[in-house]
């Protein structure tokens, strides 16, 4: 039987158009309905009990039972409409002289409301009390990244693992979010289950995420990207379609010299060398 | 790997209830979980043989090159089951009904596609699709008319002051008799939004729903043999014998196909429970308004091939 894959696509419309069914799909794995089509699975059953109108009921031999689907059977899920707020229409509503919006004043009237914050002329809360902490200009913040993701990925497919991973990996899979910081600290948690032998280009790791993979058989190779260098690592396209060439790799300031292994070539080698 | 991750679901679930049928049939006691789950690696292993080699910078570009390739589905598809050993409703399951002719004689069989024709049923599904098509044919034209549009009230009907009376300052206005009406209903348009996904599993649900039921039928074509009502109430009768009831709607593949066309529309104007609707138009409103819903095959075929284009075509999820 051939088919063309464009079957694929719209099963798996089918599937994300019902969220609904989501639950179902787990349940399939259960036990098979029964042998004879005269009684009912006890999944079936339990789904019914929870009032799960839209699972039609039971087996096709009971046709009777069948809730046939009809203009008049229709109905939302509950609570997934609020009935409208009717005000000023009378006592008995609970909403009718003032209509909720209490006596007089600005508040009452139509048309624009004081701000958000504004107490009327005195000194607002935000403005009394006295500034804390301060902002850091010189911070690195580092995309956490913990070895159960970066296990889940590995296993899911989702990460190359014939060669070096890089941060641009990382991202491009979805394993780290769109914000990057100053590249991507590896962490440990997940440490004891992590037996994926892979190689990792990454800004930093933590110890005990280090010595979980290398246990595991892997490497990970402490790089270092400034800001330019990251951004022409996660989108070199941005630079071709400028027109531009890519960054020269940078050393690390003097402050951060000896933190990292080695200064993130641009673009990355990711050939696993025999060291590795 | 997106379009891998998102195929997982429905394929595993179509070969869980194909294996777990399976394994219902092979051992009659109750206990054939543990061979459901002994098999759920294999299809797992199956699953992961789908996706070679795509990688995941160039994943719309993957995406469109394993949609060039044909690929074969029939280890991990369960087999089309024929539609009487459908036992549960919602698993994706292609099905094998017959083709009748017009004198309800069977001259050959029809796959349904299970990702239409039996997606799990979802009444609030089609409640929202049915609201969303009343609301968008009402016609709007309402109207009462407000303080200043009643004719009349310019003159102020008593002195201000001094008549021992309230103030007023117009007839015409609202707490008067004949005064205008606040707030009343103005021409507008009712229509609201739905999602065109919404609106497509609608359409999906209510054809699974007319399988279910067992009142979808599929026929070679519907045009009859002469355009007279007599004829198409014969052909109507014998394709619904022994139905409770006569309500039923026609679908052909379009207004001048070669299945029904103009013929079958002019033979069944006079029947006022039969209605014909080109397979273009084919809504939930209008089957769940029918008992029997009847298609012809290339109006199935057309209604299917419509249904599984990507509503937006360069998007990765269909």
């Amino acid at each position: 039987m051939q088919r063309r894959a464009s079957l694929l696509l719209s099963l798996a419309r089918a599937w994300s158009g019902s969220a609904a069914a989501s639950g179902l799909g787990s349940l399939s794995a259960l036990p098979a309905p029964c042998s004879s089509s005269a009684a009912v699975s006890p999944v079936l059953e339990a789904l019914q009990a929870a009032g799960r109108r839209w699972l039609t009921a039971g087996p096709v031999a009971q046709a009777a039972e069948r809730e046939f689907i009809t203009l008049n059977t229709l109905a939302d899920n509950p609570g997934a409409t609020h009935s409208v707020k009717r005000v000023g229409r009378g006592i008995g509503s609970g909403l009718g002289k003032t209509a909720g919006r209490g006596h007089k004043g600005q508040k009452a009237r139509n048309g624009r409301k004081p701000r958000l914050g504004f107490e009327g002329g005195q000194t607002p809360l935000r403005l009394r009390v006295p500034l804390r902490g301060f902002h850091n200009p010189h911070g690195r913040w580092y995309r956490p990244l913990n070895l159960d993701t970066l296990q889940r990925w590995v296993q899911e497919g989702r990460l190359p693992t014939d060669r070096v991973i890089t941060m641009k990996d990382l991202r491009d899979s979805n394993c780290v979010g769109r914000k990057m910081g100053w590249g991507v600290r590896l962490l440990g948690r997940g440490a004891g289950r992590f037996d994926s032998p892979v190689h990792l280009q990454v800004s930093g790791v933590s110890d005990s995420a280090r010595a979980a993979i290398e246990k595991a058989g892997g490497s990970v190779t402490t790089v270092y990207y400034n800001q330019l260098g990251l951004r022409a690592l996660l989108k070199p396209d941005w630079f071709a379609a400028k027109g531009r060439l890519l960054p020269r790799p940078a050393r690390p300031p003097p402050k951060l010299e000896g933190r990292f292994d080695q200064v993130g070539e641009l673009p990355p080698r990711t050939e696993i060398t025999a060291a590795a | 790997m997106a379009l891998r991750s998102l195929l997982a679901g429905p394929l595993l679930k179509r070969a869980a209830a194909s294996l777990s049928q399976q394994a219902a049939a092979a051992s009659s006691s109750s206990s054939s979980s543990p061979a459901a789950l002994q098999a759920l690696p294999a299809a797992w292993a199956a699953l992961r043989c789908l996706g070679t080699s795509a990688s995941p910078a160039a994943a719309a570009a993957a995406a469109e090159a394993v949609a060039e390739e044909v690929v074969d589905l029939s280890d991990i598809l369960p087999a089309p089951i024929p539609i009487e050993q459908q036992q549960e409703q919602g698993y994706y399951q292609d099905l094998i009904v017959p083709v009748f002719d017009l004198e309800r004689r069977q001259v050959g069989s029809y796959t349904l596609g299970g990702d239409i024709f039996d997606v799990p049923i979802r009444r609030d599904i089609l409640h929202r699709v049915v609201r969303w098509q009343l609301a968008k044919r009402q016609q709007g034209t309402h109207k009462t008319l407000g303080r200043s549009e009643v004719r009349g009230g310019g003159r102020k009907p008593r002195p201000q002051k001094g008549s021992g009376q309230s103030r007023q300052g117009t007839i015409r206005a609202p707490q008067w008799r004949g005064g205008g009406v606040v707030h009343g209903p103005v021409p507008r348009s009712h229509a609201h939004d739905l999602p065109k996904r919404v609106r497509r599993l609608g359409l999906q649900c209510a054809l699974s729903a007319k399988t279910w039921e067992r009142r979808l039928l599929i026929v070679e074509g519907l045009r009859p043999a002469e355009p007279r009502t007599k004829t198409a109430l014969a052909n109507v009768d014998a394709l619904l014998a022994g139905a409770p009831r006569r309500s039923v709607l026609l679908c052909d593949s379009s207004k001048a196909g070669e299945d029904g066309g103009e013929p079958l529309r002019r033979s069944i104007a006079n029947l006022p429970w039969v209605d014909a609707i080109p397979q273009q138009g084919l809504n939930v409103y209008s089957i769940l308004q029918r008992d029997y819903l009847v298609l012809t095959r290339a109006a199935a075929d057309l209604l299917t091939e419509r249904l599984r284009r990507p509503i937006k075509p360069c998007s990765e999820t269909p």
